[in-house]
């Protein structure tokens, strides 16, 4: 129980992409009936020692008496699992000093996926993406790979925009979850809606792969190009046949 | 649907004369067969269960007779325009034949293998070839056909056929423009 600094909260993500920054507030109470001075420190333990600092760019303050003041941090997320350690500190003036008073923790696991594999099917036919010369008589249909890379189970989720030559949205596929849980190193396919490919020229996608989808977090992404298309070929045929003469000679 | 009675017997569209056939409906005056021209595509149409199949030769009465005998040659050039991918070996054929009671027999024959190039658009192309006449020749190789074919991929064989085209001379034994060119005392 803390003596003057209570730790009312630690809000970070639950989890978070491997080598993403992740922000965090740590909210500490006064439980004075005067205003007193409360420093923030912050620790992560995933396995490494000594455990690195969490950084506080604004790590003290002079908080009134019942007041909760809000600090903010952030961290580089480690490509394993943490454990945030939050502490606080009261100062006293007759000491000059700063006391420990209260610690909380809060866990982040660590996220990691890749888009590894894109297709376009297009009528009986499948190119990767991004695909070239599809003819433009044809109907598209977007499949997509995502692949669980971290070392334990995790919910795989995605969603897409696909843009015809003049920008204008031809599908979207969006909160597109993969059943149940994926194990490490599984991916799962995804596929999309049909779309005309009637538009000679570039057809674009954004593609953004999720995990986690109680707290969605973005783990791989593509933007650029799905397929150019061009005029179709018809089948061969001859038309205004003519004989357009005949003569001795 | 407006339908005009066509004036042929069926099996030789004999008695057309194209030039004079606009884009319509006919129906063949003795079987009742109908037909659809299309005169934007030079193309027949046979209508049969309620649909429309393309007539692969068509049958006209010719535009002109040529007469010809045993060692004349012949040119015959056409015109059509394709559409569709690259072709590797197309046949342009050009003949000479008859026709009876089982269909048009060629009796001389000419082609040639042209490679045609990947065509978004329809493309005019050209040919021409010179057929001989054999000394066999009968008098009865009045037709001439042409058209276009094989080739990969196949290209659907489309073509025309004119009846009457040609009239053989010189077959049976004949003296022609006699005179008695003078008579003098010697």
């Amino acid at each position: 129980m803390a003596l003057y600094a209570e730790i009312t909260e630690i809000v970070a993500p639950s989890s978070a992409v491997a080598g993403s920054k992740v922000d965090i507030q740590v909210k500490i109470k006064n439980r004075d009936s005067s205003t007193i001075g409360i420093m923030v420190g912050g620790a992560l333990d995933y396995g490494i020692t000594p455990w690195p600092s969490i950084n506080f760019p604004d790590d003290w303050d002079n908080v009134a008496a019942g007041a909760t003041k809000t600090f903010y941090g952030y961290f580089t997320m480690p490509s394993s699992n943490v454990k945030i350690h939050a502490y606080s500190y009261w100062y006293s003036p007759a000491t000059y000093g700063w006391y420990f008073d209260d610690e909380k923790t809060k866990d982040v696991g660590v996220v990691a996926g890749t888009i590894n594999k894109k297709q376009l099917e297009y009528d009986e036919s499948r190119a990767s993406i991004p695909a070239s010369n599809i003819p433009n008589d044809k109907r598209g249909l977007v499949h997509v790979w995502g692949r669980n890379d971290t070392s334990s189970y995790q919910t795989l989720g995605i969603g897409w925009v696909v843009t015809d030559p003049n920008g204008l949205v031809v599908e979207r596929h969006e909160n597109d979850w993969a059943a149940g849980w994926v194990g490490a190193g599984q991916d799962r396919e995804f596929i999309g809606g049909r779309f005309n490919l009637d538009k000679v020229g570039t057809y674009r996608i954004a593609i953004a792969f999720y995990m986690n989808s109680a707290d969605p977090v973005e783990v791989d992404r593509y933007e650029g190009t799905l397929c150019t298309v061009v005029a179709a070929i018809p089948e061969p045929a001859v038309s205004q046949f003519s004989i357009v003469d005949y003569i001795k000679v | 649907m407006v339908t005009k009675t066509l004036d042929l017997q069926l099996g030789s569209i004999s008695a057309l004369q194209v030039t004079e056939y606009t884009t319509g409906w006919y129906q063949d005056a003795v079987t009742g067969e109908y037909y659809y021209y299309d005169a934007t595509e030079k193309k027949w149409y046979i209508y049969a269960a309620g649909y429309l199949y393309a007539l692969a030769i068509a049958e006209l009465s010719a535009p002109k007779t040529v007469t010809v005998k045993a060692g004349d040659s012949l040119k015959i050039s056409i015109s059509y325009k394709y559409v569709g991918p690259a072709v590797t070996g197309a046949e342009e054929y050009f003949s000479i034949g008859y026709k009876d009671a089982l269909g048009y027999h060629p009796k001389v024959t000419g082609t040639i293998t042209r490679n045609l190039p990947i065509c978004a658009t329809p493309t005019s192309f050209t040919a021409e070839k010179t057929l001989i006449i054999p000394t066999n020749v009968a008098l009865n190789w009045t037709y001439i056909e042409c058209k276009v074919w094989h080739g990969t991929p196949d290209v659907p064989e489309t073509g025309l056929r004119y009846a009457n085209a040609l009239e053989i001379v010189g077959i049976t034994a004949e003296i022609t423009e006699f005179s008695i060119v003078d008579f003098v005392k010697v």
